[in-house]
């Protein structure tokens, strides 16, 4: 075989695992770039592994997946186990069969990586790849040594043709097949998610700064009828209401509870996708007043809205909820005791610092918070970092620097509020978002991070942004608009695409980012739900989901028959029609004893046919025969010739039918 | 060879056949077995659905999009893939050019196939398969095409004898290999396998040229003249060898005289090893001059026919290869 194949094979190997690099434990990765950079380095110098060295490493790569991955059960081990077995298969690949051996490996490990990762990138490698390697299968099933398929012509226009038709057939299948809404495998993940939206389970100061330096994609949200206003759409991720007097954590005697909330249809409805794959706390609009999860997954929810999921796939979650216009959250089960937690020392300084606070009403309250807050302090997206302990962190921030970040505002309001007997905690999440008109959705980044405070009154509780005070057209305009005329952006903090953009350059990137989206929705979140919706889209609303399958087996064999007819009909020979007519006549002649060669020429035909006394339509049909076929240049009979002759030859078999 | 069939569905089709007229029958078999397209999974077509058939199992397991994706992209490349394989050899056909084949085994034996691709479409690597051997491969035959290909039949190492071929198989494994079609085609085809040569002595006496036929053997060699020179062969004396010539020809070279020439030898093939007699005689015949006058007494036979010239020599080879061997039918 030749040096070529090789080389596609080496490179089709290593763009099937490094770019997915982050999926893997970085010692698999050092593994496997050995072996594979090995593999190339011992074909170039024409050296020979020895049989029972090659044993050795696929046994100790065995070894070494096992112990790194605890077994070969899960979707990364088999991943690993594949990945490490085609790049040993490298070292012994000669012949037409171990290059088939080779792809099947390879694709084995690729459906792994499939699994492991949810990506529209990844449903075009997977048809590019599939592609590629059957254009290598069309060489290697008849031995050839070298890759010519691809790059001849005609070959390449039969692997095009059959990829056009596969790809047309997998789409209709695709949307067809019916899904379901169970899954074989039930247990639930047991390692830790990741806080792959940058949130964990603890605030501190700059935490949020960090996160909004990210300027990439969360996640999208589209709602189905009624937006909320800008300054109304909060994302809640998480509650954090055990306090040290500066820093915030999650209170663990807070237990998530099953999903058992009366969900209750609010006016706000919308569906969400994550643009990561990853589990966690996700996101609900607040006050939610309904969730559900419609990726596979174990969701825990408790008051207030928290939502936390364990995907039990490789899935980019999807959710759908709803949320009221209402700022009031009054039925949560939480201790109002717990909500006014605070160190003695941190209440005593607010309480002396502030003491014209002491016994005023929360409206009252809130408005000497906003006159301190909007009097003398300034937001910064890099307000610097506090040092020392909670408390003296506390005090430079009200003293000192009077410099934060939404965070800082929302601690510090937070503290005030609970130490003059109000229960109040911290929540986070994001606020706002950028509205993509193309696709008519909200796409909510890294930068939308933010923070604020949910405080108890005699209604329940309610939410207050102290930001606003500060910063009232952050929440108005959004964290992009706001960033960009505050030229947060230009500063370098937010992300060279904003900081350049223009109203093309937006344009342009509105429609990439919209039919990205959309194509995710189609392709990768399609579900149950979703296919209940096309299916209504087509008129089919009444349709049983168990027709489906034998729909799409119907659909199967109906596009099978009619590409092998289309195959048949446009490889024929487009003068068969005119010769069978002909071939016909021809034997009626026989039939009548008259015995034509059929080299004879048809003019010779005509005089034979006079001499024999034929009627006008016989030699009617003869001359128009030559004429179709011999008088003209074309490359193939028109419909209405074909139709002419054979009415012509109708006439003539009707003529002859009487003679003997 | 022709095998007894006892299958349910052999026997069925007896009696259907005993229903039906001969010729009709004979003639529905012979255009069916034309135009019918044959078609199996591969191995790696094997495989290659097991890992349709896993990624389905995981895409139903997991609710898994990609996967579901991927099933479907695999079933399609395999189902469109199998169509096209069948369309490969279903507008391809074969014709045989000369009724008689001669093939000597060991040796490349050229036969003339006419293919002929019926399609307008290209079609590509098609294998003309006959007793399990693939005898060409083409590469590509465009649309409409008729070409002549020679084809070595020595591939099919065959015995020597005399056999009717009475159909060939297309095949192709075109486009990815994921699965192997073919189809029949009836062809009457009678091969004539020569002995394999080989290079040994024969008995030989010498016969006058003008006493054809006549029975009377001389041994009068080489006391005239001088007439020229050809290749030693086993057994010879070394003293009739010309240097010069061999020098010349870097083979040892036997001087032939001007009577010697013009007499006729005839080779005795009797005796008890017969097998290697006529091989003996196939070797001969191939180092044979053209216009040496020759005849053999062949195995269990008296007499024998003098002659020269290649007619002579062609009908001398058909004999040993029939030589008490009846024929035999491949279907």
């Amino acid at each position: 075989m030749s040096r070529s194949l090789f080389y596609i094979c080496w490179i089709f190997l290593g763009a099937g695992l490094l770019p997915f690099y982050n999926l893997h434990h970085p010692a698999l990765i050092v593994v496997f770039c050995t072996i594979w950079a090995l593999a190339l380095i011992i074909y170039a110098k024409k050296v020979k592994l020895p049989k029972a060295l090659r044993t050795v490493l696929l046994l100790s790569g065995g070894v070494f997946v096992w112990q790194d991955y605890d077994g070969y059960r899960s979707v990364e081990a088999a991943a690993a186990l594949f990945s490490i077995l085609a790049a040993l298969k490298l070292y012994e690949i000669k012949t037409a069969r171990d290059y088939f051996l080779f792809f099947l490996i390879f694709q084995l490990m690729m459906i792994a990586q499939y699994l492991l990762l949810e990506s529209l990138m990844l449903l075009a490698f997977m048809v590019i790849t599939t592609t590629l390697m059957c254009g290598i299968f069309m060489d290697l099933q008849r031995g050839k040594k070298d890759v010519e398929s691809i790059l001849q012509k005609s070959k390449r226009k039969v692997l095009f043709r059959v990829m056009s038709f596969s790809l047309i057939l997998t789409t209709l299948l695709f949307f067809i097949f019916p899904r379901a809404n169970f899954t074989l495998f039930r247990n639930q993940k047991t390692q830790t998610v990741n806080a792959w939206t940058g949130f964990s389970s603890e605030l501190r100061p700059g935490s949020i700064s960090e996160i909004m330096q990210n300027d990439q994609a969360v996640f999208r949200a589209r709602f189905s009828n009624q937006t909320p206003a800008m300054p109304e759409m909060y994302w809640q991720g998480g509650t954090l209401s055990v306090t040290d007097g500066f820093n915030w954590n999650k209170n663990n005697r807070l237990r998530y509870l099953a999903a058992s909330q009366n969900d209750v249809r609010g006016r706000y409805r919308y569906v969400a996708d994550m643009a990561e794959v990853g589990g966690g706390s996700i996101f609900l609009l607040a006050p939610a007043t309904s969730f559900k999860l419609l990726t596979l997954g174990q969701t825990t929810r408790r008051g207030l809205g928290d939502a936390f999921v364990s995907p039990l796939s490789h899935q980019k979650l999807r959710w759908s909820g709803s949320s009221n216009a209402s700022n009031f959250f009054s039925n949560d089960p939480i201790l109002h005791e717990d909500e006014l937690q605070l160190p003695v020392e941190v209440r005593s300084y607010i309480r002396e610092a502030f003491p014209q606070f002491a016994g005023l009403s929360l409206d009252r309250l809130q408005r000497e918070i906003y006159l301190l807050f909007s009097k003398d302090f300034s937001y910064s997206l890099s307000p610097g970092a506090y040092t020392g302990s909670p408390l003296e962190q506390l005090k430079e921030f009200l003293e000192v620097r009077k410099v934060g970040i939404c965070e800082h505002f929302a601690s510090t309001m937070a503290i005030i509020l609970r130490s003059f007997d109000y229960p109040a905690h911290v929540m986070v999440g994001f606020q706002g978002g950028d509205f993509n008109d193309l696709g008519e959705y909200w796409l909510i980044r890294g930068r939308d991070a933010h923070a604020w405070v949910s405080v108890y009154d005699s209604n329940g509780w309610r939410r207050l942004d102290p930001t606003s005070y500060v910063v009232p057209n952050r929440l108005i305009f959004g964290a992009t608009e706001f960033g960009f005329t505050q030229g947060d952006f230009v500063q370098g903090n937010m992300g060279w695409f904003t900081a350049i953009r223009s109203g093309l350059l937006n344009d342009v990137l509105k429609v990439v980012d919209s039919t990205f989206y959309s194509l995710n929705l189609a392709f990768i979140n399609y579900d149950a739900d979703s296919q209940q919706e096309f299916l209504s889209s087509l008129g089919l609303k009444n349709w049983k989901r168990s027709w489906l399958k034998w729909v799409s087996a119907l659909i199967a064999f109906v596009f099978i028959i009619t590409y092998w007819f289309y195959s048949r009909g446009s490889g024929q020979n487009p003068w068969r029609s005119v010769n069978r007519s002909y071939h016909t006549f021809l034997k009626k002649l026989h039939n009548l004893d008259l015995n034509v060669d059929q080299a004879m020429p048809p003019y010779r035909l005509v005089e034979l046919l006079q001499q024999h006394g034929a009627g006008s339509a016989t030699i009617s049909f003869v001359r128009s025969y030559a004429a179709i076929k011999y008088a003209s240049t074309k490359s193939k009979p028109d419909r209405f010739e074909l139709r002419h002759l054979k009415s012509q030859l109708s006439l003539a078999l009707k003529e002859l039918k009487g003679r003997k | 060879m022709k095998s007894q069939d006892l299958s349910t569905s052999f026997l069925f089709l007896r009696r259907v056949r005993a229903l039906l007229p001969q010729q009709l029958f004979e003639k529905l078999v012979k255009k069916t077995n034309n135009a019918r397209v044959y078609i199996v999974p591969s191995a790696i077509g094997f495989y290659f659905s097991f890992i349709a058939f896993v990624l389905f199992l995981i895409a139903i397991s997991y609710g898994h999009n990609l996967a579901y994706f991927s099933t479907f992209l695999f079933f399609s490349f395999v189902s469109i893939s199998a169509v096209v394989t069948n369309e490969s050899v279903h507008a391809i056909s074969v014709e045989v050019v000369d009724q008689i084949a001669r093939v000597q085994p060991g040796t490349a034996s050229p036969y003339r196939l006419r293919v002929i691709n019926k399609s307008r479409k290209d079609q590509y690597d098609i294998a003309i398969e006959c007793l399990g051997k693939t005898l060409i491969l083409v590469d590509k035959l465009s649309g409409l095409e008729r070409r002549d290909l020679f084809v070595d039949l020595s591939k099919l190492d065959l015995e020597r004898g005399q056999y009717k071929l009475n159909r060939l198989s297309l095949s192709s494994r075109f486009p990815f290999g994921l699965f192997y079609a073919w189809k029949w085609m009836n062809v009457e085809l009678k091969l004539l396998v020569r002995p394999k040569p080989l290079i040994k002595q024969v008995r030989c006496f010498d016969h006058s040229g003008q006493d054809f036929g006549g029975g009377s053997l001389s041994m009068q060699i080489g006391n005239d003249e001088y007439h020229e020179t050809r290749g030693h062969r086993p057994g010879e004396s070394l003293s009739r060898i010309d240097r010069r010539h061999s020098q010349r020809f870097n083979y040892p070279q036997i001087r032939v005289f001007t009577r010697e020439s013009q007499e006729a030898k005839v080779y005795d093939l009797r005796g008890e090893q017969v097998e290697e007699s006529l091989s003996a005689a196939c070797g001969l015949l191939q180092e044979m001059s053209p216009d040496a006058t020759y005849g053999f007494i062949y195995p269990g036979e008296h007499q024998f026919t003098l002659g020269s010239g290649q007619e002579f020599k062609e009908d001398c080879l058909d004999r040993l290869s029939i030589h008490s061997k009846s024929i035999v039918e491949f279907s």
